[in-house]
């Protein structure tokens, strides 16, 4: 017995110890305010749902190179400070904290950004053009790829054309070869890139001085859907649109001239308006630089595209087909631009993937893409054509903005309930338990302590987000916190009924309620966890802290609830039942004796007289 | 609360005593008309769903809650030329809020709505939008959740109490708090949002709360029944479930606090939101919760429990005795009888507290029994003394 009491100061002392080892940790790691989620500072979710998946998962794989060039994408907007994650084994959460940018939704979730564009002028890069590796979701390989000989080159192109019975095929081109108008599908491609940049379809613009009848040189105030088919195609071709748009194309070029190609690997940041010409770069890093024409055909009619290596070649080529009316847009473009130097842009948000000539008119709107892939880079360019850049297709499933001052007083009626919750429940156990209501009290301070640690703890270290349903999870929780005590306190005043002195009956009844109150709280944990697991978006924070409180609260009712109650039972106050410690055989309702032990034979006449009346 | 306590001190020697077991089927009988009643509820009105389980979008504007700021975002809505928007749901929210709701859109349109909000003079205007493919989904994992629940919670029970009967009853008594929930939820036309959803899955973990509890205490009540004569295995059941009626009620009020604070603060400031759907679902589930574990759960284990050839006869064999006992013609055993069942204090009562409490029943027919000898009246008389003692 001895020894036994001698414990419980130790453990208050090492959980003491602990709880400061908690906030060492929270201030070593410089947070002292816990993370608040979107809905309690404001800001932007946007939810991505894969669709069409087989099997109703996304591989976590996919998944991920989604979530990569989502996050490519966000950041591309200028947007710094923005969240993307996986979850739920097929969403993409993208969140923006602090800032109302529904204007993001469609950039974000847009999958297929794929376009074909006329080129209506280019620039060969300055930079080291082929030797720089291509950006990391493109992969159309430079031209000079060691593996393909030039002379097999040739063979497989027409090799595939016949056995493929495709009626045409392209060749990806540098805007370099432009400059060679009639040259034959049999030239080496290879040579192209490094031929000298070419100056002459950019020269020609400068000698139309163009007086503008109703044409703005501001692109982006000239109504360009007027612009026909025809007059972008030769726009393509002779570098001249007709009088209202010449300005604008001007003004076009001089941007393309002012544009800074940015190095390997970063997209550059334009916008990508399919309805409007667009200058951009090429996405292999080269630093060349095109005006397009607004989109000719959308990624939208691109029924399919494979990576393959057609019969009879050791080349990899992609095919393209595209649907009825993309097929016929493509046909009159191959049609008028095939055998010249004039290129058409593939378009992968907004950088050029590809911008081949035309060797052969496609009626049927099935196409190759041929030059020197490996079986990598055709098969990412097939589904970067596929999916536009995306692995998955997504919908966007949820848009949630929270306005600043929706987020503060959200925050507000949060802390409000806490204190409010908080408060009952302390005034309830204090009526209730008196001298013991403190012991809750004190408890209840310490878990929250606790909590408070921990929940800033894991903002540092697992970026956890404090959200309203989060909140709501602690404020729930007093009352499961509340209830281990309860079930304590009530098993130690059965014990004293029974006639035991205080100290023993801490002893006994910690023993018969430590099992009940394991058990609940691991229905409880179960009860979280579950939760957690199918809980829906943002509810998941009310999961997560319910779970958190109710490990804690185990802690606290083993280490400090229980050493401190037997502590206080040593005390005069609570160990011979002064009134107010809640022990009082008044309170109680014992007709017995007072519960105590060291104090018999003092409380004797009062043991008299509750017999007395106990008997009357 | 003295006169609680004092109460719970009565509970536990079991002078007070509420037959919840013995009287189970007025119990069984009240909740079946409650389940009736919800059940009806589902059939006649449809639980009504909200943005999240049918895709819309929900635009919460900062504005003053007036009927008239109503009336303006309302032809604002209708005036910004979206189509797809359909007819807005317009309603003030809390203290400084209006509520739009409108068919699913696009971004797009719900950003021209979010502009003709803003000019029509509304402070910052939040946005849910929700695609029509989120709800199927909320639903179903909602539904699995709950299955994957209820298979867990029937794998813990058995483990912890070894016996499927406690666990027949724990499920018994969920099921019933859950569609006592739902059916509020029918009834009152509440909205039901994936909060709701949650806060229904935690009511599972709640009310399994409350019923370890009482079975805790009914199996420890009920341990080494065949060893003691005096009460039936379901009185024993009885004495446990009146002798934690104090703790039950202290811990679902004490849950019941803080869920009816959220309730209360989110009603009265934000109006509606994941924390007023949350806490309601709670506040309901809780009490149902804590009514079901004593009302439902214990009676309905107990009933189990006694189809057991060794409880049956152990029954048969407590009340034999309790028969032969009542046949002697003795006032003091008919006494005892009115009293509730599992009384007999004499077996829980510790030696120190037996000598003040024990004579209390006896004193009036031991008078009797005195002034009969004074009265030099025949012996026969003083045997049923022995008996009831005896029969002790």
């Amino acid at each position: 017995m001895a020894t036994k009491a001698s414990r419980p100061g130790r453990i208050l002392i090492v959980f003491g110890l602990v709880i400061l080892a908690l906030y060492g940790g929270a201030a070593a790691a410089g947070q002292w305010k816990p993370r608040l989620g979107l809905d309690l500072q404001g800001g932007t979710r946007i939810t991505l749902q894969a669709k069409d998946l087989e099997g109703g998962s996304a591989p976590q794989d996919k998944l991920d190179e989604a979530k990569d060039i989502i996050e490519q994408r966000v950041n591309g907007t200028g947007v710094s400070e923005a969240e993307v994650s996986t979850q739920g084994g097929d969403q993409i959460v993208v969140e923006i904290p602090g800032k109302q940018r529904q204007d993001l939704v469609e950039q974000v979730g847009r999958t297929a950004q794929l376009r074909f564009r006329l080129v209506w002028d280019s620039v060969q890069g300055q930079g080291p053009g082929p030797q720089v590796p291509p950006a990391p979701i493109i992969t159309l390989p430079p031209e000079t790829t060691p593996t393909g000989p030039p002379s097999g080159d040739a063979t497989s192109t027409q090799d595939s054309s016949k056995n493929r019975a495709v009626s045409g095929w392209m060749r990806a081109a540098k805007p370099g070869g432009g400059g060679k108008p009639g040259d034959k599908p049999s030239d080496k491609p290879s040579d192209q890139p490094t031929d000298k940049p070419s100056g002459q379809p950019s020269d020609q613009p400068t000698d139309q001085p163009t007086d503008q009848p109703g044409g703005s040189a501001d692109p982006a105030e000239v109504d360009w859907s007027a612009l026909t088919l025809d007059e972008s195609i030769g726009g393509s071709l002779q570098g001249t649109l007709p009088d209202p748009y010449q300005p604008a194309l001007d003004t076009l070029r001089q941007q393309m001239a002012d544009l800074q190609c940015p190095a390997s690997g970063a997209p550059v940041q334009v916008e990508d308006v399919p309805g409007q010409p667009l200058v951009t770069c090429d996405v292999d890093g080269s630093g060349t630089k095109y005006v397009l024409s607004p989109a000719v055909i959308e990624g939208t009619h691109l029924d399919d595209a494979q990576a393959t290596i057609p019969t009879q070649s050791i080349q990899w080529i992609v095919t393209l087909s595209l649907d009825g009316d993309g097929g016929d847009t493509f046909a009159t473009v191959t049609r008028e631009l095939v055998n010249t130097a004039a290129q058409f842009a593939i378009v992968l948000d907004g950088q050029v993937l590809s911008a081949p000539q035309v060797t052969g008119v496609i009626t049927d709107g099935n196409a190759q893409i041929e030059g020197g892939f490996t079986q990598q880079s055709a098969t990412s360019l097939a589904n970067s054509l596929k999916y536009g850049a995306l692995p998955l297709a997504f919908e966007v499933n949820g848009v949630e903005v929270q306005g600043p001052s929706l987020a503060g007083s959200q925050l507000n009626a949060g802390i409000l309930a806490g204190v409010f919750g908080l408060a009952l429940v302390v005034a309830y156990c204090l009526v209730y338990y008196r001298g013991l209501g403190l012991v809750i009290v004190a408890s209840l301070g310490v878990a929250g302590a606790m909590t408070y640690a921990l929940i800033l703890l894991l903002g540092a270290g697992l970026s956890f987000t404090l959200t309203l349903p989060g909140i709501a999870g602690l404020i729930v929780a007093i009352g499961i916190t509340a209830d281990s005590f309860i079930v304590f306190f009530e098993r130690l005043r059965d014990e004293v009924r029974d006639g035991k002195s205080l100290r023993l009956a801490v002893e006994a009844g910690w023993r018969r309620a430590r099992l009940t109150i394991l058990a609940a709280d691991a229905v409880s944990f179960l009860a979280a966890l579950v939760l957690y697991i199918f809980a829906i978006g943002v509810v998941r924070g009310f999961a997560f802290t319910l779970g958190l409180i109710t490990i804690i609260d185990v802690f606290v009712v083993f280490f400090f609830t229980k050493p401190l109650v037997s502590l206080l039972a040593r005390t005069q106050f609570f160990g011979r039942g002064h009134k107010l410690s809640g022990f009082d055989a008044k309170h109680l309702g014992i007709s017995g004796r007072p519960v105590t032990q060291t104090g018999r034979r003092t409380r004797e006449p009062s043991l008299a007289r509750t017999t007395t009346r106990g008997e009357a | 609360m003295g006169r609680l306590s004092n109460f719970g001190q009565h509970l536990y020697e079991g002078r007070v005593s509420f037959d919840f077991v013995g009287r189970r089927r007025l119990w069984y009988a009240v909740s079946a008309l409650i389940v009736l009643a919800c059940a009806a509820g589902l059939l006649v009105r449809e639980v009504n769903l909200g943005v999240e389980f049918k895709g819309g979008v929900e635009f919460t504007a900062t504005m003053e809650p007036t009927q008239a700021n109503v009336e303006v975002l309302r032809d604002a809505v209708t005036d910004a030329g979206v189509a797809a928007a359909g007819e807005p749901i317009v309603t003030t929210s809390g203290q400084e809020s209006i509520l739009v709701q409108t068919k699913p859109l696009e971004q797009a349109d719900a950003t021209r709505i979010v502009q003709a909000l803003t000019q029509a003079g509304a402070g910052d205007v939040s946005q849910n939008l929700i695609g029509p493919s989120w709800g199927k989904q909320v639903a179903n994992k909602a539904l699995i959740g709950l299955v994957v629940f209820l298979v867990l919670v029937v794998l813990f029970i058995w483990a912890y109490f070894r016996e499927w009967k406690m666990s027949v009853a724990a499920i018994v008594a969920l099921a019933h708090d859950l569609l006592i929930t739902i059916g509020i939820y029918a009834w009152s036309g509440f909205e039901v949002t994936p909060a709701t959803v949650t806060g229904l899955l935690t009511i599972l973990g709640f009310s399994l709360y409350d019923t370890v509890v009482v079975f805790d205490k009914v199996r420890e009540n009920t341990r080494n029944f065949a060893a003691n004569l005096t009460r039936t295995f379901s009185e024993s059941a009885n004495l446990a479930v009146n002798q934690t009626l104090v703790r039950s009620i202290n811990t679902s009020v004490a849950a019941l606090l803080p869920v009816a604070a959220i309730l209360i603060v989110s009603t009265v400031i934000l109006g509606t939101g994941p924390l007023k759907d949350l806490s309601l679902a709670l506040f309901v589930g809780t009490a149902a919760g804590a009514y079901s574990s004593i009302f439902i759960a214990t009676p309905l284990a107990v009933q189990l429990k006694e189809r057991e050839p060794l409880v049956r006869a152990h029954t048969k064999r407590v009340l034999a005795k309790r028969a032969k006992a009542a046949a002697a013609p003795v006032a003091p055993v008919v006494d005892e009888d009115a009293e509730p069942v599992g009384v007999t204090p004499a077996a829980r009562t510790s030696p120190a507290r037996t000598p003040t409490r024990k004579p209390a029943p006896a004193r009036a027919p031991a008078r009797k029994v005195t002034t009969s000898s004074a009265a030099k009246r025949s012996q026969p008389q003083r045997s049923p003394r022995s008996a009831r003692g005896k029969s002790r």
